[in-house]
């Protein structure tokens, strides 16, 4: 029973990261970048949505929308201001940007913000459930509900738009083969413009939920987009679908290894599994292929 | 391409002689005050350690072209390593030293093998991780004192005459010290440039694959070059940790990993004088900033802020670093 | 052309290097006023630890300005230098380097994490620079210098007070302890657990986590599983708010007990409603009706516009207790590190934390107080 309320634990984390997996994974897989700066993105959805709760005072939906907009901005303005110039040369210089970018990011939000935890004013009552059988007693509460249930939706939401819009099949297609997509007809920018605003989106939505349940800091980017980044390798870069089953994954194996092994090396799960998946099955659960060319 | 250390080896003895003269101008007592204060010497020491360590990485990540992004671990490492040898097992610290280095390559053979399976984007993240989990062992376990590290390291000795008494600061031993170890390690890598070992790096470099299609033993290759990175941070690391008289998990942090690569990208991979340019840029420029700040008296350090710009500025304008030949990327 | 651009490389970092060293020391423009006296400070000031190290300034800055208010030191005003750490060991050994070579730098205070301390005590040690700190809890600063006077909670102490309140007060029999792997939370821990064996009190389990988590559940289910009365948390308020709110939310409704690490309105601001109820200890409560204290937190909240927590507190008495050994030294004869030194290890001093000495160890062992959240305020516990 232990574990099994455990697993339940596991399963909201799970989906925020699972969020946040979609937005590198998307990226890596149609522009063939490791976008560095994902957690920074992630990191102002958090902030908007905290400053839009306290200082405007909008509810909880409207604050999320907003900063999942915010989020997508910030993402497209990197892409454009950051990246673009820089694609058609030497992909190390690419990388560098973006590190430079997200530390950049990263300390101007610390400077901004001062660098302590700040928490999201409450936002609706949580209730907590139960539920027994023989002796054994599980606990969920409603605030997990809810993020999984917002997760759940964005991941519907998503993948109708992957799989009924032209846009959306575009982007799927392009994350198998980018130029045989800007062959048949496809604008590349503006497919890559879509990109980086979807990857926004879903940061800014992560953050929000992440501020909703825990607390925000300026640097939280670090460690979230890390382990996001696990995530989709995990999941296969380049999948939405191993994103989502990854994070699930990696939300219920993280809470497993904290009770069970211990909570000091729970950041270190997250590495181990990105390293060993890359050595050992690099195409991840889902399979997904990135060739070298020769 | 630096055929030749520096530009030339006059250009090699010019460096080394200023550093002399810097360390040693106030034991002659020419005035009555010393000209450098134990700050500045501190800070020039620190370069110089850097200057190894910047060395140590683009031989890894410039030569080989097998980016790392977890350096760190391999200059902690050799930290950690000493520290526990002197303080647990009482060993002196010219032993330790050189233990240090030899256990930091027997890791970066290890932490190679994973390497040699990815490539690219995915070296540099599984190279992150690697870091990370370092530095996470390091914070959990008690033997390396968990987040405080290990205080208290002895100094090294001369005989019987510890670094901290010699000259008129205690840190003019430790500068010499840096300085011999840079210039070793400059040397040393300028000699395999031109060998056989360094020809069949630039070939892996340039196009693993034909290379491999050639009969190089890229594998080999690829061990061979993380081992020797690792050892010379080892040997840095280690320095470093006993010239603080500790050790802690900070020294094994991404933030220093990622310090590290924009030494080797300032100063321009694959060049010799230009890793001791981005050390020397990297570890002064932040000094500097402070003493801006401090006279028109801002409220925050612009530091961290700009240095994220300066990567992206420098990838926008000169790609290859300063000193960096003009075909050091490749798509 | 290439050839020349890096030679302007060189040149550059020769000259900044020449500018950042300073050549000797710089300029009065960072070493405080002509004939001021000096006072110096290493703390984080950015990064994650910035909310001590500026509480820190800001309760030294608020003393400063009275007594230099008040004519100064025998006529003397006083400066205060800032060095911003980060954070970071290596920055908080540059900063304290630095400050130690200014011969005019009478005193150093900070850092307030225990391996910047660490790192700064050799250096002053040598320098013989009278250091003092309000924060860095760690065991292995006790006695490390002569000219080191530490005025932080420690976690020995604190440790018993907390155990004595869970088996006394609280009269809880199975406790579980929860902290994180710093130095600070395990000292506390251990120290904890020890003294609740002499209460009879039963320790069911002893946890560590990252003190960066923001994900405790894991944790709290294995803690409700074992049916204890109470849960000690020996972290700050962080991660103690974020895991009062976890466990409120599990339906874990025992008591929260904490060390002195809670004591901050963040603690109120990240638990929420979990808050109400947590029992902690302090050196320092702002609802205090001792009047030094009310006025202390008056004159705090009217310039800073927030609450002083603990450390600007401590760093208000910090700054009045070397202010007196400066006068003490000025008396003597001359304003100098010797003088202020043997005047700090006589110190008797009344503040707003309590009353200051300091033992043979260059600690001050401090009176605590009991605190408890009711109504989202802190008040004294009875």
């Amino acid at each position: 029973m232990l574990l099994l309320q455990q697993i339940i634990n596991g399963l909201a984390l799970g989906g925020i990261y699972a969020l946040i997996a979609i937005g590198w994974t998307v990226v890596f897989g149609i522009v063939g970048l490791i976008n560095w700066t994902h957690g920074e993105v992630f990191m102002i959805g958090a902030f908007v949505g905290y400053l839009l709760l306290t200082t405007v005072k909008v509810n909880l939906l409207s604050a999320l929308i907003l900063a999942m907009a915010a989020s997508g901005l910030t993402a497209y303005l990197i892409e454009r201001l950051a990246y673009r110039p820089l694609r058609t040369g030497p992909r190390l210089a690419l990388f560098i940007t973006a590190l430079g970018a997200s530390m950049f990011l990263r300390n101007l939000a610390a400077l901004i913000w001062e660098p302590h935890s700040r928490a999201y004013p409450p936002t609706f009552e949580f209730s907590v459930l139960t539920l027994s059988w023989g002796n054994s007693v599980l606990t969920v509460n409603s605030l997990q509900l809810f993020i999984f249930g917002v997760t759940l939706a964005i991941m519907v939401f998503l993948q109708w738009f992957i799989t009924r819009t032209m846009m959306g099949k575009a982007m799927l297609a392009a994350s198998q083969d980018l130029e045989a997509v800007s062959l048949m007809g496809v604008e590349v920018n503006t497919l890559v413009t879509i990109t980086f605003w979807v990857s926004g989106l879903l940061g800014g939505a992560a953050g929000v939920l992440v501020g909703v349940m825990y607390a925000i800091d300026p640097m939280m980017g670090a460690m979230a987009g890390l382990k996001g980044w696990a995530v989709a390798v995990l999941g296969g870069v380049g999948s939405i679908t191993g994103a989502m089953v990854a994070g699930l994954l990696l939300g219920v194996a993280e809470n497993i290894s904290s009770a069970y092994i211990s909570s000091g090396y729970r950041d270190a799960i997250a590495f181990v599994i990105m390293i060993l998946t890359l050595v050992v099955k690099p195409t991840g659960l889902m399979g997904f292929k990135f060739e070298e060319k020769v | 391409m630096n055929k030749t250390l520096f530009h030339s080896t006059a250009g090699a003895a010019l460096f080394a002689a200023l550093i002399l003269v810097f360390a040693l101008i106030d034991v002659c007592k020419f005035t009555e005050e010393a000209i450098f204060s134990p700050y500045a010497k501190h800070v020039i020491f620190v370069a110089l350690v850097y200057s190894t360590v910047t060395l140590s990485l683009n031989f890894v990540s410039g030569y080989m072209g097998q980016v790392s992004l977890g350096h760190a671990a391999f200059f902690g490492l050799g930290g950690y390593v000493s520290a526990l040898l002197t303080q647990v097992y009482q060993i002196s610290f010219w032993p330790a030293f050189l233990v240090a280095g030899m256990a930091a390559a027997l890791i970066g053979i290890v932490l190679g093998a994973p390497a040699l399976r990815v490539r690219g984007p995915f070296l540099v993240v599984v190279t992150y991780g690697c870091g990370e989990v370092f530095r996470i062992v390091a914070l959990n376990l008690s033997i390396t004192g968990g987040p405080a590290g290990l205080p208290g390291l002895v100094a090294p000795a001369m005989g019987s005459i510890s670094f901290g008494d010699m000259g008129t600061t205690g840190k003019e031993a430790y500068i010499l010290f840096a300085l011999v170890l840079a210039l070793g390690v400059a040397f040393f890598i300028s000699r395999v440039e031109n060998s056989r070992i360094g020809h069949a790096l630039a070939a892996i470099r340039e196009d693993e694959i034909a290379a491999s299609a050639m009969g190089i033993n890229t594998a080999y290759y690829k061990l061979l070059a993380f081992a020797l990175g690792a050892w010379f941070a080892g040997m840095a690391g280690s320095l470093f940790a006993h010239y603080l008289s500790f050790v802690s998990p900070d020294m094994l942090s991404s933030n220093e990993s990622i310090m590290m690569l924009t030494m080797v990208v300032v100063g321009g991979a694959r060049s010799i004088a230009g890793s001791f340019i981005g050390a020397f840029l990297l570890t002064v420029i932040p000094e500097a900033l402070r003493y801006l700040k401090d006279i028109l008296g801002l409220p925050y350090d612009p530091w961290l802020v700009l240095f994220g710009l300066l990567l992206m500025v420098m990838m926008r304008v000169r790609p290859q670093g300063l000193f960096g030949a003009e075909t050091v990327f490749r798509r | 052309m290439a050839n020349s651009f890096q030679r302007l490389a060189v040149v550059v970092t020769v000259a900044l290097a020449l500018a950042a060293t300073g050549c000797g020391g710089a300029g009065t423009a960072t070493t405080g006023g002509k004939g001021n006296l000096v006072i110096a400070m290493v703390n984080p000031l950015s990064g994650d630890s910035a909310t001590y190290g500026v509480s820190h300034k800001n309760g030294l800055e608020l003393a400063r300005d009275e007594i230099n208010k008040a004519g100064g030191i025998k006529g003397q005003q006083v400066d205060v230098l800032f060095h911003d750490d980060a954070g970071d060991p290596k920055q908080a050994a540059a900063g304290a380097q630095k400050y130690a070579d200014q011969k005019n730098v009478m005193a150093i205070v900070g850092s307030c994490l225990s391996s910047n301390t660490l790192a700064m005590v050799p250096i002053t040690d040598k320098a013989k620079l009278p250091h003092s700190v309000v924060s860095s809890s760690t065991a292995k600063l006790s006695g490390m210098s002569p000219y080191f006077f530490r005025m932080a909670v420690q976690d020995a102490q604190v440790g018993i007070l907390m155990a004595d309140l869970i088996g006394q007060k609280v009269q809880a029999r199975k406790v579980a302890i929860l902290y994180p792997n710093n130095d600070y939370g395990k000292g506390l821990a251990t120290a904890i657990e020890e003294q609740l064996k002499k209460h009879n009190v039963a320790v069911v389990s002893n946890q560590a986590y990252l003190a960066t988590d923001k994900d405790y559940s894991a944790l709290l289910t294995v803690v409700k599983s074992q049916e204890v009365d109470a849960l000690a948390v020996a972290g700050t308020y962080t991660d103690g708010g974020l895991i009062a709110k976890q466990a409120r939310e599990m339906g874990l409704t025992i008591p929260v007990i904490g060390g002195t690490g809670f004591y901050s309105p963040k603690f109120v601001e990240i638990a929420g409603k979990a808050a109400e109820g947590a029992i902690f200890l302090g050196a320092f409560v702002t609802t205090n009706p001792d009047p030094a204290v009310r006025s202390f937190v008056e004159k705090y909240q009217a310039r800073f516009n927030m609450e002083p927590d603990t450390f600007a507190a401590l760093g208000y008495d910090q700054m009045m207790v070397l202010s007196k050994a400066m006068e003490k030294a000025a008396e003597k004869g001359a304003v100098t590190r010797e003088n202020i030194r043997e005047a700090m290890a006589a110190t008797n001093y009344k503040g707003i934390t309590g009353a200051v000495t300091f033992n043979s160890a260059g600690d001050w062992v401090r009176p605590y107080l009991t605190i408890t959240v009711k109504d989202g305020k802190f008040m004294l516990y009875e």
